[in-house]
């Protein structure tokens, strides 16, 4: 930095005296010279020093970001942050950057952690199960199929992970095709008619033909969970609403219930892998299913909102 | 029956091998694609499993030179790859169904039974399948019980002409799901079953197993009687 500094120097001082003899070769007298030497060394200095002084601000702070980048490598904490005293240096502003990633990244981290452990909970609990179950070598036929079963809820559950990292990684958009959506919805609702009969619930539908790019049996995947958990968390007697919507270029695909909704805190976790409300953990489910449909709309560049609506949940899908 | 399994990895080979002599099939079995070939175009089989990934000659390029060869045997592909991409890759190149890994021995039973079924060649277009007193008329998509109607939805009257066509094998869940809904995804509930208890209370409210039994483990069965 220093070097460059005073080359630079150097050459401007060169060329200036060399443009200046050949426009006026007159003053080349012996006075001029004398001048011109003394002007020379005198910015030189000024150079000098000046270089030394940006190259030193310049060289502690980068080796304080080495400093802060080496200890969070060692420790592996990542709350430390890059120390950062003023505005006006491009420095800073790097550092103001990093520090940026660097909150993303302990996000990420808390994130990866959380699903461990309650990947680790999950699967944990029903091998240790299906463990105790057999030492027991005499198996009756019934307890047989006990154990199936929790095989079957593991595999489920590993079934789920894979399609939803395989979802994620974006490989299946490839294959789009455009589809009947208003028949998707239709035959969605009509699997799970007699669920929420046995319920005693009604499900009110106002559909509109509709046509979408994108993969027909992910979309009944998105309808089915939804609707899923519509119908496991509405009370008895209770009315369910599914309405697609078209105003102008606003598709919208609507799953209202008059359920008790979700708690305002944990709204926003509810497409979190492994969450599962406290009320809920006494229910079925894998808690990868809201997760399962975030991931789809994503890949169809489709977005979907979920807000309580006292009394009741909606949620919304805005397909374009 | 005689089957042939072209399967490389050697315990999956020797489990289904096993399986399918104590049921008192035949069982030729294939470790790799050449082999494999080789048996499927020299000997007769009912029905053929087949690896989707083999050394040697693919599952796919098997399936491709037999039915080259206009043999129709029945054939199931059984692969680790379970996109619906890969399945309709698999059907259209000739395969009858498609099996993912990991499987349940009771669905790959279910299925090589319903396979060998539909190789056999109708004697005649069936209008009205039947099981003990109920009738279901193809034609006027009418459900009968001693000659009294049953009022029946479309997915009722489906399910059941699925189960009554594969009457006296054992139909799993999954197959259900496939052939009478037609789409591909995992449920998160079993709303099959809820579908089955519907159905039969609408048959027979008295005795509601008096015509679907479950199979438990496995699936349902509508018994040859």
């Amino acid at each position: 930095m220093f070097a460059i500094l005073l080359a630079v120097g150097l050459i401007t001082l060169c060329l200036s005296i060399f443009f200046l003899i050949r426009q006026n070769p007159n003053y080349l007298d012996y006075g001029f010279l004398v001048s011109l030497g003394i002007a020379s060394i005198v910015s030189l200095l000024l150079v000098a020093v000046l270089g030394y002084l940006v190259s030193v601000f310049v060289v502690t702070r980068i080796n304080r970001m080495a400093n802060t980048a080496n200890e969070i490598i060692k420790t592996g904490d990542l709350s430390k942050r890059l120390t950062i005293d003023s505005r006006w240096d491009d420095l800073s502003y790097l550092s103001g950057v990093l520090n940026e990633m660097l909150d993303k990244i302990e996000i990420l981290m808390e994130g990866v952690q959380h699903i461990t452990d309650t990947v680790a909970h999950d699967l944990r609990t029903p091998l240790a199960r299906l463990r105790n179950k057999l030492e027991k070598s005499d198996q009756s036929a019934e307890e047989k199929i006990a154990l199936i079963q929790e095989v079957d809820g593991l595999l489920k559950t590993f079934n789920a992970l894979l399609s939803l990292s395989s979802i994620e990684s974006g490989r299946q958009s490839t294959k789009f095709k455009s589809f009947d959506l208003e028949k998707v919805v239709i035959d969605a609702i009509a699997f799970y008619t007699p669920l929420a009969q046995d319920k005693e619930q009604t499900i009110e539908v106002e559909t509109l033909p509709i046509n979408y790019v994108g993969d027909r049996d992910l979309f009944f995947q998105v309808i089915a969970n939804i609707l899923d958990n519509a119908i496991k968390f509405t009370p008895e007697n209770g009315n369910i609403k599914v309405a697609i919507t078209d105003s102008g270029n606003n598709r919208k695909i609507t799953i209202t219930d008059n359920g008790p909704g979700i708690p305002e805190e944990s709204i926003d976790k509810v497409f979190d892998r492994f969450y599962r409300d406290k009320s809920e953990t006494q229910k079925e489910g894998s808690g990868l299913g809201l997760s399962l449909v975030k991931a789809v709309l994503k890949l169809h560049g489709a977005k979907i909102k979920i807000e309580n609506t006292p009394p009741g949940l909606c949620v919304s899908i805005y397909l374009d | 029956m005689r089957i042939l399994c072209i399967e490389d990895d050697t315990e999956l080979l020797e489990y289904v091998t096993k399986g399918l002599i104590e049921m008192g099939h035949t069982v030729d079995a294939a470790t790799n694609g050449t082999d494999g070939l080789y048996l499927a175009t020299s000997e007769k089989y009912d029905v053929i499993l087949v690896d989707r990934m083999l050394p040697g000659v693919d599952g796919l390029t098997i399936i491709k030179t037999i039915r080259g060869a206009e043999n129709l045997t029945p054939v199931l592909i059984f692969s680790a790859l379970g996109e619906v991409d890969d399945r309709v890759k698999g059907l259209r190149v000739g395969g009858d169904d498609y099996l993912v890994k990991p499987f349940a021995f009771s669905e790959l039973i279910a299925r090589i039974e319903a396979l060998n079924r539909r190789n056999r060649p109708a004697v005649e277009k069936e209008t009205t399948l039947s099981a003990k007193d109920i009738q279901l008329n193809l034609l006027t998509r009418k459900l009968s019980r001693e000659d009294i109607e049953i009022p029946i939805q479309t997915t009722e009257f489906k399910l059941l002409e699925y189960l009554l066509r594969h009457k006296g094998q054992i139909v799993t869940r999954t197959m259900l799901l496939e052939y009478v809904w037609d789409y591909h995804f995992d449920p998160q509930t079993n709303v099959i079953d809820v579908h089955i208890s519907h159905l039969r209370q609408k048959i027979n409210k008295e005795s509601p197993q008096y015509l679907i039994k479950t199979v438990r483990g496995a699936g349902y069965i509508i018994e040859d009687s």
